[in-house]
């Protein structure tokens, strides 16, 4: 880095050419400060551009009377209310509405056709009286009564409640009629107080309920205005009445109004905030209440502008200050302090509009430097005039601008310092600076008395002292080109901001530091607490002295951007910052941030670079793309009212919810099962900035917490299940006051049949019961089991001893006689003879053969579970088969009859088996027959039967019945236990017959 | 008893797994002249090895069917398959017609009672050698008619075992409780003929599949 003291050639360059330019572009001032209003017209969707009257309802609505209809404005929609069809209507009128909200909240209106009110839970009107002539409005009573003016005719009083005529009053005598003109009327404690049309006023005493009038032919204008409870003014042309009602007389005195015999009369008065306001066709004032002369002009228009179309036919101011203008051809318009929270001055021309320095003399000019255009001037009253430096493009833009002394400005024109005095309007001195002959970032500082300036040339970066003599001393020349501010801060340390970092500078050691890399330095401050701050391209910086980042705000602060153009410390020590979107407030203090934006009154949201200025009186200007700003930190109006908010469209499953009552109505919403899908569209009721309100809101039921939708007026939930909600919406008002109640809509969505709770109930009785029969089922099923278990074992035990005793009775009484023989013969060896031996031996065999063979049976029988008929059949058979192997003389002949095979349990079988055994056999050894019959029979009726039938000798039952011969005995028994019938039928000579009978 | 020296010699095995069972039929078999008795085993995996050790195979096999290890059964399916030419007689103490049923299905061509005397026993391997089969009782005469009248047997095995009007009157005969005689005579034929028409109705009979224990056999190396 090199510091140099170069020796800049200064001069003086002032020519003729240059004064007469400076002279010729000085017009007339022209009145500069920019109001903001809302503005609606049928573009906005209001029916008519010619409104009549305007009101806010007490659930905040914003009506409209046009001659079109009547408007509500929902904070999103107009919705329009006129008569269709061909029926009398009240709402036929073109002329004339009158909006009046009762005590009990009716909301009437009279139209020059008639009166009418809404109904508010189904939103539509109805007509209550229709006039022939021209109706008018008087007032309300104390009773509640609406009064109405039927022309001039007669006075018609109606009652609130039941919307009935309840007196009619003549007017006595007629008097010319009336015509649709502006009328009013003023409800005082005494007196109602209308304007029949501009001659006659008509006043009427509310304890006698008996009208006197106010007569002029020459007319006293067609609007009254209050003054107090007992003094009424009119205007007209130049002549203001004024009205003072007495007992029992009215005395009019007349004045006249100098300043305004141009004024035809006063289209409008209002009284509020104890002032009183009149509109003409010329602008808005305020008036004196004592001389009733002008105060001061809230706007005024030029003749040129003023028409029939800026005649503002109703005003009404709310207590906040907000105007309500209806105008006779331009709509609504809405004037808002809080949308002018800072004062605002362009030009009507957009070149004198692009800021990019100020300052404020001391005799009260604002003047601004211009991109490419020089300067505009304005004065104390806010009225510019343009001064053009007489170049063109960016070389007669003037970047900074700065006091020199009480008549004298220093600025930046082109790669030339100007002394100007804006006083006289002479260019005083220029010096021209070396260097490139266009430089946007020059800044004026002041260091140690001396005012210093950079700018850059050919490649380094100069910050210099200037002297109104010897031009530029002090010479620091950086190598860094592009100095965009600096700040010393003592004598030996000045901190630069370049293009893309900030550099320390030690004059003493003339060494650079560079901080913040990669940001681009727009401005710096030292506050008066000694803090450093930077603005930067990435929000705002705090350093130390070393360097060392000590805090950044940015967007993620609150910061509503983080590019940072300029920064100025106000009284408060919070910091006020321009962006390229509004201006920001900190305070450092606790670090809180409040932004504002082009709603709030600003020149637009982009400001510029070194366009800003702080006066002496601590006002703060900022210079951006449309003028500048002037900011009051004293005097911010701030608008703390809650804002209400209104539902306008529930859509249900994504079609609109129809119903007979209006949406905002609506307290609760019942819904079916499938209707679950909801969606709302809601707003703020705020009709000057609408766009900056936020909103949050949540689903009672559904949600956990609210839901911050930020400006989106509209939330949809699709797939609720069902059951009781509570949707809730908060509106936060442009100032950031979110309000305290919720608007609240319950919903209530049916459950389905099956999930309804006495349908739960049936079911889990049901399932009660069944869990009950089922266990039912299962205990008895375990006691059948447990019984029938009981049962077999029964059964097991009986066969266990069937089978023992079977073993026992036969096996065991072959075996036992088996070995008492052979135990007899080995003790007597020789008793026998051989033939005996042998013959005893064969015995013996034929014992132990028999023993085998019922064993064998045994085994047969009870190693089955059950044994079919025709097994038993077969058995048999191959039995009888063995038999007849010894007896070849008889003939047996089988003959089976099995339409069913029907079972036999092991013990009926073997019982059964042996008792054919012994039939047979009895047959076969003692009958002497030459053929056997036997028949198996198993049919559906008979679970068994056996016939064995021979055609021997025969016998007589009877006598064998008692002896055990031929087995008959034991035959008997066996049948007995199996529980079959045993037939036995015999005769001498005849054969025998033997039957064994089991039935199912 | 005159001796008949054309009457060649009848091979017998003996296979049971009570000794006492075996040496009492062994000795009462080897006292009648024309039987042998070449190869007695205590079960049938026994049998089976000493089949294999055996020089000269046996004409008739009394096979117990209750045995440890394996059973008669088993036995006569796996050595019908591999010993076509050897007769199966399974041999037992209780009649349990389920089991001389199943067996015949192996491969056996008929049973007898142990306790049968020896002179019936005798004379049903002669029988066995002249015609080929023994008795049917009218049990199994009955599940015999059931089994080859509604058979599902593959069709080749079918056309070899469908029974001809012939056998199946003999059957219905047996069923009937009619002894050879009485089917002879109603039938007019011969008891003999009657005889090899049962013989070919056991045949027909062996419907249980030998291949698998075949292979079992040849796994198990008793082939």
């Amino acid at each position: 880095m090199l510091h140099e003291n170069l020796n800049i050639r200064s001069y003086l360059y002032l020519t003729l050419i240059h004064l007469s330019v400076l002279l010729l572009c000085m017009p007339a001032f022209v009145s500069a400060q920019q109001l903001s209003y809302k503005t609606y017209t049928v573009n906005e969707g209001l029916a008519q551009n010619t409104v009549w009257d305007v009101c806010v309802d007490f659930k905040g609505f914003l009506w409209i009377g046009t001659a079109d209809g009547i408007n509500r404005f929902d904070g999103d929609r107009m919705h329009l209310y006129a008569s269709q069809g061909t029926g009398t209507s009240f709402m036929r009128a073109d002329v004339l509405y009158r909006f009046h909200e009762d005590k009990r909240k009716q909301f009437w209106v009279v139209s020059n056709l008639g009166l009418g009110y809404y109904n508010r839970s189904f939103d539509s009107f109805s007509t209550v009286y229709i006039s022939r002539q021209f109706c008018s409005f008087i007032g309300e009573d104390d009773k509640g009564r609406i009064w109405i003016a039927d022309g001039d005719t007669k006075i018609l009083i109606i009652d609130a409640l039941t919307k009935k005529i309840v007196r009619s009053i003549p007017i006595q005598p007629k008097l010319s009629a009336s015509t649709g003109s502006i009328q009013n009327s003023i409800s005082l404690p005494g007196h109602f107080v209308t304007t029949l049309n501009d001659k006659v006023i008509l006043v009427i005493d509310k304890k006698t309920e008996r009208p006197d009038f106010i007569y002029s032919e020459e007319g006293n204008g067609s609007c009254i205005g209050y003054i107090n409870d007992s003094t009424l003014t009119s205007f007209l042309k130049g002549m203001r009445y004024v009205y003072h009602l007495r007992q029992n007389r009215i005395v009019t005195e007349r004045r006249v109004m100098k300043n305004f015999t141009h004024i035809p009369s006063f289209s409008s008065y209002q009284y509020s905030r104890g002032e009183l306001y009149a509109s003409s066709i010329f602008g808005l004032y305020i008036l004196d209440k004592e001389s009733l002369e002008v105060k001061r002009a809230i706007f005024n228009f030029s003749d040129s502008i003023a028409s029939e179309f800026s005649y503002i036919q109703t005003l009404k101011v709310a207590p906040d200050g907000i105007f309500f203008m209806a105008y006779n051809g331009a709509g609504l318009k809405i004037y808002s302090p809080y949308s002018n929270k800072f004062k605002h001055y362009h030009t009507s021309t957009q070149r004198g509009n692009m800021v990019k320095s100020i300052c404020r003399t001391a005799d009260g000019k604002v003047i601004t430097g211009l991109w490419g255009s020089g300067l505009t001037i304005y004065d104390s009253v806010g009225k510019y005039k343009f001064l053009s430096l007489g170049r063109k493009n960016e070389i007669n833009s003037v970047f900074a601008i700065r006091n020199w002394d009480k008549q004298h400005v220093l600025f930046t024109h082109g790669n030339e310092l100007v002394w100007f005095n804006h006083v006289s309007g002479q260019v005083l001195k220029r010096i021209k600076l070396q260097g490139k002959a266009y430089f946007p970032f020059p800044q004026f500082e002041q260091n140690a008395g001396q005012l210093l300036v950079n700018y850059d040339s050919s490649g380094y970066g100069i910050i210099a002292g200037i002297d109104f003599d010897k031009g530029m001393t002090n010479v620091v020349r950086l190598k860094a080109p592009n100095v965009r501010c600096f700040k010393w801060i003592d004598s030996q340390t000045c901190w630069i901001g370049g293009s893309n970092a900030l550099l320390r500078y030690n004059v003493a050691s003339k060494k650079t530091d560079t901080f913040l890399r990669d940001h681009i330095i727009k401005c710096i401050l030292l506050s008066s607490e000694n803090r450093l701050l930077i603005g930067t391209t990435r929000g705002l910086c705090e350093i130390n002295r070393e360097g060392k980042l000590l805090h950044q705000w940015t967007l993620k602060d609150g910061l509503i951007n983080d590019l940072i153009y300029g920064i100025l410390e106000d009284k408060n020590k919070a910091l006020w910052m321009s962006h390229n979107k509004g201006i920001s407030r900190l305070n450092l203090s606790n670090n809180k941030i409040q932004n504002f934006g082009v709603q709030d009154g600003l020149q637009s949201n982009e400001f510029n670079t070194g366009a800003f200025y702080k006066d002496e009186e601590g006002l703060l200007y900022f210079g951006g793309i449309n003028g500048f700003n002037i900011v009051d930190p004293e005097h911010i109006p701030e608008d703390n009212k809650p804002i209400p908010v209104s539902i306008n469209q529930i859509n249900i499953n994504d079609l609109p919810y129809i119903t007979d009552s209006s949406c905002n109505e609506l307290r609760q919403l019942n819904l079916n099962y499938g209707q679950n899908t909801l969606s709302f569209n809601f707003a703020a009721l705020e009709f000057c900035r609408p766009e900056a309100c936020k909103y949050r809101y949540k689903l009672e039921g559904y949600d956990k917490q609210w839901i911050e939708s930020a400006t989106i007026h509209f939330a949809r939930y699709a797939n609720i299940a069902p059951g009781n909600y509570t949707f809730k919406i908060l509106a936060c008002n442009p100032d950031g006051y979110w309000a305290i109640n919720p608007k609240e809509l319950n919903i209530y969505i049916k459950a389905p049949f099956w999930q309804t709770l006495s349908f739960r109930l049936a079911i889990l009785f049901l399932g009660l019961l069944l869990v009950i029969l089922v266990i039912n089922a299962l205990v008895n099923r375990q006691k059948l089991k447990a019984k029938r278990q009981l049962a077999i074992q029964i059964e097991l035990e009986a066969e266990r001893l069937r089978i023992s005793r079977d073993l026992h009775d036969n096996v065991g009484a072959h075996l036992s006689y088996l070995i008492n023989n052979i135990d007899w013969m080995k003790e007597h060896p020789n008793t026998l003879k051989e033939y005996e031996k042998s013959e005893k031996l064969k015995l013996l065999g034929e014992a132990g053969r028999n023993a085998l063979h019922t064993l064998r049976q045994t085994i047969w029988a009870f190693s089955q579970s059950a044994i079919s008929v025709d097994d038993f059949a077969d058995r048999f058979k191959q039995f009888a088969l063995k038999m007849l192997e010894l007896n070849e003389s008889v003939q047996v002949d089988f003959e089976e009859q099995l339409t069913i095979n029907n079972q036999l349990n092991p013990s009926q079988a073997l019982n059964l088996f042996r008792i054919a055994q012994e039939a047979f056999n009895n047959s076969l050894k003692h009958s002497g027959c030459s053929r056997i019959e036997v028949l198996f029979l198993s049919t559906q009726d008979c679970l068994f039967q056996l016939r064995i039938r021979d055609n021997g000798k025969g016998f007589v039952p009877e006598q064998y019945k008692d002896s055990d011969s031929y087995g008959l005995q034991n035959m008997l028994s066996r049948a007995q236990e199996t529980g079959a019938h045993l037939l036995i039928d015999s005769e001498i000579g005849k054969g025998t017959s033997i039957t064994i009978n089991i039935t199912k | 008893m005159p001796v008949d020296t054309d009457i060649r010699m009848i091979k017998v095995a003996i296979v049971d797994d009570k000794q006492a069972n075996r040496i009492s039929l062994s000795e009462k078999l080897t006292e009648h002249k024309g039987i042998s008795v070449i190869l007695t085993a205590k079960n049938g995996e026994d049998f089976l090895i000493k089949m294999k050790e055996s020089k000269e195979l046996p004409d008739v096999v009394l096979m117990d069917i209750d045995m440890p290890v394996m059973n008669g059964i088993q036995a006569v399916n796996t050595a019908s398959g591999l010993y076509p030419s050897t007769n199966f007689l399974m041999l037992t103490v209780f009649d349990d017609e389920e089991k001389i049923f199943e067996a015949i299905k192996c491969g056996a061509i008929g049973y007898l009672l142990k306790d049968d005397t020896i002179e019936s026993i005798v004379d049903s391997i002669r029988q066995i050698i002249e015609f080929g089969g023994s008795p049917m009782s009218p049990r199994i005469a009955r599940k015999a008619l059931q089994l080859l009248m509604n058979s599902r047997i593959e069709k080749v095995e079918k056309e070899k075992s469908v029974l001809s009007d012939r056998e199946m009157d003999i059957l219905n005969g047996l069923v009937a409780g009619m002894n050879f005689k009485a089917i002879a005579e109603k039938l007019y034929i011969s008891p003999n003929t009657v005889r090899t028409h049962i013989t070919n109705i056991y045949k027909k009979m062996h419907v249980q599949s030998k291949t698998q224990a075949v292979m079992i056999a040849v796994k198990n190396k008793w082939f």
